[in-house]
């Protein structure tokens, strides 16, 4: 396997409902990509600051109460949430949109996982986006690990 | 033509669903779907999948997506659209919309009042409902409690301001189906009338606006006008009809059933009319609109009156 990129990657609030946009560039006959990514932190367990954030959110988004404070209570502790885009020189890979902090992806010509679609793994440069769906901390810092096998 | 029982709002593991698009199409014929659409967020990756484990199973699987993006959800059903989620944005979403719908996709606002930030960012609408018009379809009923809430109830309010307004939106339930729920919170279906529960007639039906949404009640509903039928989602040239009603209750539907329907509501812009109707009874009212005319069907759910089903709207003037 061959690291064609490792960094780490820090978004903060003003990074909510934007895509963060990390290009790489794939080298000659590379068969399969390998993508390793995790955020942290997951969790805010500030609990008043989050019983705050529920229901000023609800109160703008509704008007009126969708839920009691035991209902509000039972949704802690918040979290953040990222999805995670792979674009080649090609097009569209792929969107990884689910819950987990730590996520690997396998991808190739033919076959792949976790929201992408079988892709050759064509020298050039790539995109791996992260949108920043929810960020309910200062910071998040995101590991990317992105390997090729030859 | 008939109803066909359909789930157009369901996920996978191939995003953040816990069933694979085998387990899930398995489940639905499980559930005695006819048709179900794969509206994985922003992934099309298990769509050919569960189609292929549809045609082994017999159930239809309609080719789908969610635009799952930071201002609001949207299911695309078809197959056929190029629109890419992160493309989308509150000043161009109008546009997207109507590229989806020129390639031959429908478009629902999905679960439009539901809590958004920071509990499930994106899930709430966010955007100009002007901007929004153009969808084709409204999720009125959203996931497990969908008659019930806060949520139901702005829906419900949002779609009758729409059609008041004379802008025809066909009315959809999304379980947003994410787990294999073996024993199911409150829950409805959409029922979608077509010719054959083949995908494009059913999105053909959808097209139509042939649809009612329903907690466990089978409801039989047309207009007769001039001598002549009506279905569901169909212009009445003079806006004068008699509405036909009869209900029965779904024998498998598995959550709280209905013990007793009490009335049926008819819905124009020029207001609300209740006419009492049991479960077997067929009942004929008289309706005159010159926009819309919805049903909707109440009964006893729970120890308390429940709206229990809402059909689609019959139209008055221009074409569908």
């Amino acid at each position: 396997m061959q690291t064609i990129l490792e960094g780490q990657y820090i978004l903060t609030r003003k990074d909510q409902s934007t895509h963060y946009k990390i290009p790489f560039n794939v080298p000659e006959d590379a068969k399969k990509m390998l993508v390793s990514v995790a955020y942290d932190p997951k969790y805010n367990y500030d609990e008043e600051y989050g019983l705050d954030l529920i229901e000023k959110s609800m109160l703008k988004q509704a008007g009126e109460p969708l839920m009691s404070k035991g209902e509000m209570r039972a949704c802690l502790p918040l979290d953040n949430h990222l999805s995670f885009s792979i674009d080649s020189p090609c097009g569209v890979v792929g969107t990884a949109h689910r819950g987990n902090n730590v996520q690997n992806f396998t991808i190739s010509a033919e076959s792949a996982d976790g929201g992408f679609y079988p892709t050759e793994i064509k020298k050039g440069e790539w995109t791996f986006t992260v949108s920043v769906t929810c960020i309910i901390t200062d910071t998040i810092t995101v590991s990317l690990k992105i390997e090729v096998e030859v | 033509m008939r109803y066909f029982r359909c789930e157009l709002h369901t996920h996978t593991t191939m995003s953040d669903g816990k069933m694979t698009p085998e387990e899930l199409v398995a489940r639905a014929a499980e559930c005695g779907y006819a048709a179900i659409a794969l509206t994985d967020h922003n992934t099309v990756a298990g769509v050919e999948r569960a189609v292929k484990e549809g045609e082994r199973l017999g159930v239809t699987v309609l080719r789908g997506i969610e635009w799952t993006t930071f201002w609001g959800h949207f299911t695309v059903i078809g197959g056929n659209s190029d629109v890419l989620w992160r493309d989308i944005t509150p000043q161009n979403v109008s546009e997207k919309i109507a590229r989806a719908q020129s390639l031959g996709d429908i478009v629902a606002i999905a679960h439009p009042r539901r809590m958004g930030y920071p509990l499930c960012s994106g899930c709430h609408c966010d955007y100009d409902i002007e901007k929004l018009t153009g969808a084709d379809n409204y999720e009125i009923w959203s996931h497990y409690y969908p008659n019930e809430g806060v949520a139901a109830r702005q829906q419900l309010e949002q779609w009758h301001s729409l059609l008041n307004r004379g802008i025809r939106m066909t009315a959809v339930y999304g379980y947003d189906w994410h787990n294999r729920d073996d024993v199911p919170s409150s829950y409805a279906y959409t029922y979608v009338g077509a010719d054959s529960a083949k995908a494009e007639d059913i999105i053909r039906g959808l097209r139509k606006g042939a649809t009612y949404v329903t907690v466990g009640v089978e409801v039989n509903c047309k207009a007769v006008c001039c001598g002549k039928e009506y279905q569901i989602g169909s212009v009445i040239p003079s806006g004068e009809c008699e509405i036909e009603i009869s209900c029965r209750p779904v024998d498998d539907y598995r959550s709280d059933k209905a013990k007793e329907l009490t009335r049926a509501e008819i819905r124009t812009e020029n207001g609300v009319r209740s006419v009492p109707i049991r479960f077997g009874e067929k009942i004929m009212t008289k309706a005159t609109f010159a926009r819309y005319c919805t049903v909707g069907i109440y009964g006893e759910r729970k120890g308390e009156e429940q709206l229990l089903a809402v059909t689609s709207a019959f139209y008055s003037g221009g074409e569908r």
